[in-house]
């Protein structure tokens, strides 16, 4: 009986689990095979695979997911870089680096939604500070509303300035993890700032990069408050990635069979991309 | 290198305390200017400030009736809480604002308002009413589909059939039959509620800017005719041509493509050429070729024509809401397009809008001579009421906040206050309606009271309950013309297509069925 112990030990924690993380998952699955639209007085009727039919030749579903793809990379990319260049900048002693390091921050304890507001008021044509100057001082007229491939990039800087000072601050701890004696052995043998880059720094925060990526890879593919305060998804649909796609689904459209369906292969995705991530972060760990 | 990256632990504490200190400051100063907002009021208060504040007559309330009434019958439901999901309109806050406190006084009943974006009242309303969870007594409903469906999901209960239940707590000299917008929210004969709001969408002008001889000369000089409020889209575009000036920051158009909102604009468009119920039938078709309208020629003559404004009005009009698009009339950015007029309430208040109060003016109803068909309302008479729900635990107490909201003495001041929101159609007529023209110069009064004697107000959509999934369709597929990714038949066409299929998954018969 005894071995038995540790099993019932685990018993509340799994029960626990079950019920916050399994109920809502079956039941989700159970409605992606029916056919409920809340706001039809229609039964609720099994229907199959039928929806998950219909999503795999969904242009509105495959489109929402190459959009959502394409903005998680471009944002992974241009953070980790610019991550890379300010964790390098807040390595360095200079005057009003505390301040910098404030400042820094700051936009990692914003709520999303006033995030979205905020870019909405600085970029919106007419009334935004932003568009205004870049008009009238370099002739460049911004168009968040009525052009899509600005708007597509404007998501993009805005995740860009919300997450930014989260992918320095975990390149920060890397760099700041590299053993003193390699770069002095490094200047002493005269290599360049090019080559102590490539050959020392990122070999060595590696495992921080890929860190980078697995954690904001998640958040951006799932990005939604921003978006929607933004844009609301478009111009065109042009930001209207998929949790802003599945917002309108489920609670617009009211579809739940459908909206049910791809939520679970969104999920699905989601599993997929952070478990082959992880792999790699562990890897590297090893 | 370690030596280097060490965090100066005080240099953090400085800075972060004089960032706390500044925003505590700064956070102190602004509850000190919001602790400054507008008392609350009895209605007999308010009415009285509205009045005396512009220079006219005063006309004391007569709630002596109703009051009485209300104190007698309430003793039962002392104590409930009634609590209303409501968008945030303009009507509602100041019932909120300014009816409530004397009501709640009355009665000892409590009446909690949450205010809500459309969207937001909308899905509240729907979970509350799935799931029967009783959270509310009253859901706020503004357009007959919505009525029509929370009636076939059991959502929410018959007024009239309460009404006749409860004859006990009914006001003798209460008359729903009064309120114009009641036949908006009557379905199958049943009455969603007693509305509490009505007023139109449509198109104003700055009569400041229409009669001044220099732009009338001006106009004349390049377009070979007098100026004057349009009549037709043709004229309309003209004038918005000759008043879009951004160097003045002043736009010929405004309208609220905001996919957020509702894309109402589109389907009133429809109907002044000639497309009504949104290009759809009630047998749920939308494409012509099922017997629909919503590809047709008329259709796309209207979406291009929508486009084709777009340019003339202010920058980012693409992504207007109604809030936006209310700001740019009160900032007096535009020099004619659409409004709400319930809107009147801030944009003819001269402290609010000192550049166009007194000078915004309805134009008659603008339909389109090749596509209109005259037997179509084209007016958008919007409207909200307050249901039933019925899962709501305090029925009998929302129905006496209902009385007290929507009662003629209430809709009085109502008028008075927010200047262009018309209830009662006995008050259409009153002396009261040609006074706030005469004291605003909109005209608002006199339109609707035309509109409503023509035959032409309209309710935005047919009564079906499946029609907010068709909208979100079109919405998406619009949003694709607006952003010049397709043509408006490319865009109507498509649209028209995935709204039958999406019908027919939703469970209506084949077209042999029709």
């Amino acid at each position: 009986m005894a071995k038995f112990r540790p099993w019932y030990l685990l018993i509340p924690a799994v029960g626990l689990l079950a019920f916050i993380d399994l109920a809502p998952f079956f039941y989700t699955l159970y409605l992606s095979f029916q056919r409920w639209i809340m706001i039809s007085p229609n039964p609720v009727t099994y229907i199959g695979f039928d929806n998950y039919q219909f999503l795999v030749n969904d242009a509105e579903f495959l489109n929402a997911f190459v959009r959502g793809v394409n903005f998680a990379v471009i944002s992974i990319i241009i953070q980790l870089v610019a991550g890379l260049g300010t964790a390098f900048i807040m390595c360095r002693k200079f005057r009003g680096a505390a301040l910098f390091k404030v400042i820094l921050v700051l936009p990692l304890a914003i709520a999303p939604v006033a995030i979205g507001s905020m870019w909405r008021l600085m970029m919106f044509p007419g009334v935004g500070p932003i568009p205004y100057y870049l008009e009238h001082y370099l002739g460049f007229e911004w168009n968040l509303t009525g052009n899509s491939e600005m708007a597509f990039a404007t998501t993009i800087l805005m995740d860009t300035w919300h997450w930014l000072p989260l992918a320095a601050l975990i390149l920060l701890s890397g760099i700041a993890g590299i053993s003193p004696s390699i770069l002095e052995s490094a200047m002493l043998d005269g290599v360049s700032s090019w080559q102590k880059l490539r050959f020392i720094y990122l070999p060595l925060i590696r495992f921080e990069m890929l860190f980078v990526v697995l954690l904001r890879g998640m958040d951006a593919f799932r990005i939604f408050d921003e978006i929607w305060m933004l844009t609301g998804g478009g111009p065109g649909g042009a930001t209207r990635y998929l949790s802003v796609s599945l917002y309108t689904l489920i609670l617009k459209a009211w579809d739940i069979g459908y909206g049910a369906a791809v939520s679970i292969v969104y999920l699905y995705v989601i599993i997929v991309l952070c478990w082959a991530l992880y792999q790699a972060v562990m890897r590297v760990s090893d | 290198m370690s030596e280097e990256k060490k965090v100066d632990r005080r240099g953090y504490l400085k800075v972060g305390a004089v960032v706390v200190v500044a925003g505590a400051a700064a956070g102190g100063y602004m509850i000190g200017q919001t602790g400054k907002a507008p008392q609350t009021t009895t209605v007999t208060e308010t009415v009285t400030e509205t009045v005396a504040g512009t220079g006219t007559a005063t006309q004391p309330s007569q709630y002596g009736d109703i009051e009485e009434f209300l104190s007698k019958v309430s003793g039962p439901y002392k104590g409930q809480t009634v609590r209303i999901a409501n968008e945030s309109t303009a009507s509602g806050m100041w019932l909120n604002e300014f009816i409530r406190p004397r009501f709640e006084e009355l009665t000892g009943i409590k009446i909690e308002y949450e205010f809500l974006g459309w969207d937001d009242a909308m899905r509240k309303e729907r979970l509350d009413g799935a799931q029967k969870s009783g959270t509310y007594e009253l859901y706020y409903i503004d357009e007959e589909e919505i009525a029509a469906e929370f009636f076939e999901n059991g959502y929410i209960v018959d007024w009239n059939a309460f009404a006749a239940q409860h004859k006990d707590l009914l006001w003798p000299g209460y008359n729903v039959a009064d309120l114009i917008a009641v036949k908006y929210f009557t379905y199958k004969g049943m009455l969603a509620g007693a509305p509490f709001e009505h007023f139109l969408r449509t198109i104003v002008y700055r009569s400041d800017l229409f009669n001044d001889p220099n732009e009338k000369a001006d106009f004349k000089a390049k377009y070979g005719r007098e100026l004057q409020p349009p009549t037709t889209y043709d004229e309309y575009a003209q004038t918005a041509e000759f008043f879009t000036r951004p160097d003045e920051d002043l736009y010929g158009h405004v309208c609220q493509p905001n996919p957020m909102s509702l894309p109402c604009d589109i389907l009133i468009g429809l109907a002044t050429y000639g497309v009504s119920g949104g290009g759809y039938t009630l047998g749920r078709r939308s494409s012509v070729k099922n017997g629909g309208m919503l590809d047709s020629e008329n259709a796309i003559a209207w979406l291009t024509r929508y486009i084709n404004l777009l340019p003339y009005g202010p920058k980012g009009v693409e992504n207007f809401t109604w809030d936006d698009e209310g700001a740019a009339w009160s900032a007096g950015r535009v020099a004619q397009g659409w409004v709400w007029t319930e809107n009147f309430a801030y944009i003819e208040d001269q402290e609010k809008s000192p550049k166009v109060a007194g000078n915004v003016m309805c134009t008659p109803g603008i339909t389109e001579p090749k596509y209109y068909r005259y037997s179509t309302p084209y007016a958008y008479s919007d409207a909200g009421c307050m249901a039933m729900a019925a899962s709501g635990p305090s029925k009998e107490a929302a129905f006496l906040w209902q009385q007290y909201a929507t009662c003629q003495q209430t809709n009085e001041a109502q008028m008075k206050a927010l200047k262009g929101v018309a209830p009662r159609a006995s008050m259409l007529a009153s002396p009261l309606a040609d006074q706030l023209d005469a004291q605003y110069k909109t005209n608002a009064y006199a339109m609707i009271r035309r509109l409503a004697t023509e035959g032409n107000l309209m309710g935005p959509f047919f009564p079906i309950a499946e029609e907010p999934v068709a909208r979100d369709i079109l919405w998406k597929h619009v949003e694709d013309a607006i952003a010049g990714k397709a043509t408006p038949k490319e865009v109507l066409s498509a649209a028209a297509t995935e709204i039958d299929d999406k019908w027919k998954t939703m469970g209506w018969p084949d077209l042999k069925g029709y």
